[in-house]
């Protein structure tokens, strides 16, 4: 006598309309689908902030992957406080600046930055520009490239980077001024 | 003393005062340069706000379950490699899908229990048929049917020259000897997350998964002490240069 297989489509829709928490607890008990569908629902913010960070689409993905696993491997320890969000990302930094240590040794960052002459005017120089900030945000400390990618890629306010960083308010601000100024700083040798 | 430039980003962010916002509002009308300034704060805002346009086509569920894991070698001598050849014989044949893409479950059909083994590639997976390559990093699935009495699973290779090389559980050296890793039943294959990579020699490689009711220690199989109440599936692969 073998059981009958699940209906996929009727479970895919009952697993994304669960909270994150409700999602790890599946997932705890083994229940992979379930971590897939938090997955889905987070990859889109943590790509953006881990393309910014590393300023490498396959680096992004490879940090972003590692995290996900690491979370699901440890998903044991996980406590459901309502805040996976914010401790994804925490993982996902993590990775990054794993990440962009291998990278600093293995990798030339070029001087000029090439691109694809296919796009108009407008969208070129905003390409162009958007790649000489991720060539500076590579120049930044851990400490400041963590606190203005959360704010500006990960679209968080400053309280929120504060919690995500479990960092003081205040502490949040100075470094991301302090990673404005260098940015402009850097910028200004390109013009 | 704040620069203009630094002034104009706190703006942005809401930190100043009513009255300075005021005044720098009013330079602005006035001042050019200042202008310049605010429109240089607004493109590195964009330009951090941006994302490469690359990203959007990622999906990381794709692959997410066959990530790459190096595992330290744990090459053992096989105490009784000499007999490998008669209990291999004595253990279940599998049948192995040939000219086929698709990444099928390996092993008797009609067996409760199953297992397909498969290569990294180009960051896909592929089946591993006949043959792999020495530096390949190995990943497995596992077929355990709801009517399965099997509840823990062993995966683990042994060479030519009776080393043994463990895949799951991963053993690395100077750890403390794992047990089986524990399995579900289902209706449909689960893959196992890591693809394991082992400094393998060029020769063939039987690959042997053990289905047990109990989680077996690592230690006692290669000491050769195999329960009989298993279900134990062996397949050979070529590995080449």
């Amino acid at each position: 006598m073998k059981s009958a297989p699940a209906n996929p489509v009727v479970e895919l829709f009952a697993l994304e309309r669960r909270e994150d928490d409700a999602l790890m607890a599946l997932a705890r008990s083994g229940r992979r689908e379930a971590f897939e569908v938090l997955v889905a629902r987070h990859q889109s913010a943590v790509l953006r902030i881990a393309g910014k960070y590393l300023g490498d689409v396959a680096s992004a993905r490879d940090a972003c992957q590692t995290a996900f696993l690491e979370i699901y491997r440890d998903r044991e320890r996980y406590r459901p406080e309502g805040r996976f969000g914010h401790y994804l990302r925490r993982v996902v930094l993590n990775q990054c600046h794993l990440a962009a240590r291998r990278l600093r040794v293995a990798k030339h960052v070029p001087t000029e930055v090439p691109l694809s002459p296919a796009l108009p005017d407008e969208r070129l120089l905003a390409e162009e520009r958007r790649r000489l900030v991720e060539l500076q945000l590579g120049t930044l400390s851990e400490k400041l490239r963590a606190v203005v990618v959360l704010r500006y890629a990960g679209e968080h306010s400053l309280e929120e980077v504060a919690q995500i960083l479990d960092l003081p308010l205040g502490t949040v601000k100075s470094r991301l001024f302090a990673a404005m100024s260098a940015l402009e700083a850097g910028l200004k040798e390109h013009r | 003393m704040s620069t203009p430039f630094e002034e104009l980003v706190q703006k942005s962010e809401g930190e100043l005062t009513t009255r300075r916002t005021a005044e720098l509002d009013e330079a602005l009308t006035r001042s050019p340069e200042l202008r310049e300034e605010q429109q240089r704060v607004e493109q590195l805002i964009g330009a951090l706000t941006l994302p490469s346009p690359e990203l959007a086509e990622v999906d990381l569920r794709e692959g997410l379950w066959v990530r790459e894991v190096p595992a330290a070698p744990r090459a053992r001598r096989w105490p009784w490699v000499v007999g490998l050849a008669a209990a291999a014989a004595m253990v279940l044949a599998l049948v192995l899908p040939r000219g086929s893409d698709e990444f099928g479950v390996k092993g008797s059909h009609g067996a409760p229990a199953g297992f397909d083994a498969f290569v990294m590639r180009d960051g896909a997976a592929k089946p591993l048929v006949t043959t792999m390559r020495r530096d390949d990093a190995v990943g497995f699935a596992y077929r355990n049917l709801p009517d399965s009495p099997w509840r823990a699973l062993m995966l683990y290779g042994v060479d030519a020259q009776g080393r043994v090389f463990w895949f799951y559980p991963q053993w690395a050296e100077g750890e403390v000897p794992p047990k089986s890793v524990t399995i579900v039943t289902s209706s449909t294959r689960i893959e196992l997350p890591d693809a394991v990579k082992h400094e393998l020699s060029t020769g063939p490689l039987v690959l042997h998964a053990l289905f047990s009711k109990q989680p077996l220690l690592v230690t006692d199989i290669e000491q050769g002490r195999i329960p009989t109440d298993v279900q134990h599936l062996t397949t050979t692969v070529e590995v080449t240069p």
